[in-house]
């Protein structure tokens, strides 16, 4: 099995993959890899909601429910937040979301 | 081995006093030429003697943004408010790191977000018409008093649902605790005024969960009642949103006064930018300029390095907000107000417009709010064409943290 987890931000027109160690939060392997429009604030603290992505539906049921405490924050996102919403500091990269695609929200 | 970097002719830095003739911008721009960092000794207020300070941009930024090498519990400010890590002060979400910062943290964040804040224009806007149609009344005034004061305290005291009656009492307290931060007794007095605003908090807050309202202190003391705050954190986070919500922003206006009043150039670009809808960008390189807080401070968890610079356990670094806001890596021609400059070098984590709010988790809960504040005063300001002008001199305080003004009487001419 391998120890990398593949991760596509969508922003606009532009489409970024990059690799990470397993374990690695969503949040950190974009902003490790200056990916544009996440923020990441507060480093995962959960407490800035910079790190707001939508996941892509078809991903979406494939990662634990959020908790409480994130549901709160993403009161706190610039963009209004839909049913895919996530804080991508939450998403640990896994080899089950290998390939997962996020998209950044415009205003962010 | 620690490096100690020997500078000729700097000012005490360990001084308030030093601050009171200004800004030592010249004595930072030498120390951010140099290897390293600096170290300013100190008999007060560290735990090593001394203190580093951080003037370079990206120093700074790794600093605040590593709170595991580099810890806000002994205290964010130079002196140390909480000197031995487990005092009264250390339930003040200042002093917390992560994760018990988090968790106090989103008792207000979650509803101060940007879209939440956004609402808030109207009634802001009422606010600072109400304050200029007072001062304008008159030709002379100290614009600290009548306006510098007003719009903050007012919308603070709005956030916090404190009620009309008492908002003087707010105003004059939270001065009174922020001279207290320049008071040499490890955090004491600052305690005891932070304690009496809190009690009244308290209060306020017992108040709020009977008739509950669209406030802060409803959200905070809803957090406290399910046991997400406990209550010596309640009273702390509502002082803090109280006084760093009034004490930097008043500042702010302070010193836009002054500029305005002073400085043709300035009062030029101003009214460009109002004209051509860059009212952001303006409010930004207010900010930038005058950096009302001038500097924090962290200590170290372990031995560590910044900048090549050896740095040990227990050592206080301080890093100078006033200083990153005029590296020229990140702003060519740091000294000169431009609203039009190229957007600064997005460092990570920092909000991509300069070190004024900080970085790291502790970055400012309440930018937006008062990025708000400054934009709605300046285009009422222009719409009224409000031209200010010297009527005395101003005067400055001393102050560690905050770059502040103390007195600025203007005279003030409308259409
Ligand atoms: C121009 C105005 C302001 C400036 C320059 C400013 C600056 C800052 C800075 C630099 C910090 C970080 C301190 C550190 O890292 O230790 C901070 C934190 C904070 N600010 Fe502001 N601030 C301003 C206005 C406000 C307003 C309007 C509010 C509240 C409504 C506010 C509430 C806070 C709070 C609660 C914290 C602590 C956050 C934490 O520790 O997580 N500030 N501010
Ligand atoms: S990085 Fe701050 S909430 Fe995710």
């Amino acid at each position: 099995m391998s120890d990398k987890s593949k991760v596509v931000f969508v922003n606009g027109a532009n489409r970024t993959e990059v690799e990470v160690l397993v374990g690695t939060s969503a949040m950190h392997a974009a902003t490790d890899n200056l990916v544009g429009g996440i923020i990441g604030e507060c480093g995962g603290d959960l407490s800035c909601a910079t790190c707001h992505v939508f996941v892509d539906p078809e991903w979406f049921d494939r990662l634990d429910a959020p908790g409480v405490d994130e549901r709160d924050m993403l009161e706190a996102t610039s963009e209004e937040p839909t049913e895919f919403s996530r804080l991508s500091c939450q998403i640990p990269c896994t080899a089950e979301t290998d390939g997962i695609v996020l998209h950044i929200p415009e205003s962010q | 081995m620690t490096v100690t970097t020997e500078l000729n002719d700097v000012p005490d830095l360990a001084d308030p006093e030093t601050f009171k003739a200004g800004v030592p911008y010249e004595a930072f721009a030498r120390m951010r030429a140099l290897p390293g960092l600096v170290w300013q000794p100190a008999d007060y207020g560290t735990l090593t003697g001394g203190f580093w300070l951080a003037t370079r941009y990206d120093d700074v930024a790794e600093v605040l943004q590593d709170s595991d090498r580099f810890t806000s519990r002994f205290g964010n400010v130079y002196p140390l408010l909480n000197p031995t890590g487990d005092g009264p002060m250390m339930k003040q979400i200042n002093h917390q790191d992560p994760p018990a910062h988090g968790r106090v943290r989103r008792a207000a964040a979650k509803s101060f977000g940007p879209r939440v804040v956004a609402n808030f224009e109207s009634w802001i806007r009422e606010v600072v018409d109400e304050t200029l149609d007072d001062a304008l009344r008159q030709e002379r005034f100290d614009w600290i008093l009548q306006v510098a004061r007003y719009i903050p305290s007012r919308v603070i005291a709005q956030v916090l649902g404190v009620p009309l009656d008492r908002r003087e009492y707010i105003a004059d307290a939270t001065i009174e605790i922020f001279k207290s931060l320049s008071v040499e007794d490890g955090g004491e007095t600052f305690g005891r005024l932070a304690g009496q605003v809190g009690e009244y908090l308290t209060q306020l807050g017992e108040e709020k969960l009977l008739n509950p309202a669209d406030d802060m202190t409803t959200v905070l003391a809803q957090s406290l009642q399910n046991g997400e705050l406990d209550p010596v954190e309640f009273q702390l986070y509502a002082v803090t949103l109280l006084i760093a919500g009034f004490e930097t922003s008043h500042t702010t206006i302070a010193h836009i006064g002054h500029l305005l009043a002073t400085d043709p150039a300035i009062r030029a670009a101003t009214a460009r930018a109002l004209d051509e809808g860059r009212s952001a960008e303006l409010v930004d390189e207010f900010l930038r300029y005058i950096t009302p807080a001038i500097r924090f401070a962290r200590v170290a968890t372990r031995d560590t390095e910044i900048a090549g610079q050896a740095i040990k356990k227990d050592d206080v670094v301080t890093v100078v907000l006033s200083a990153a806001n005029r590296d020229p890596e990140v702003f060519p021609r740091p000294d000169e107000f431009d609203p039009f400059r190229e957007s600064p070098k997005p460092a990570v984590g920092t909000g991509g417009a300069g070190m004024v709010f900080g970085a790291g988790p502790h970055r400012c809960v309440g930018h937006m709010l008062a990025k708000l504040e400054i934009r709605i005063l300046l285009e009422e300001l222009h719409a009224r064409k409000v031209v200010l002008s010297m009527d005395g001199e101003a005067e400055r305080g001393a102050h560690h943290v905050v770059n502040t003004l103390v007195k600025l009487p203007v005279s003030a001419t409308v259409g």
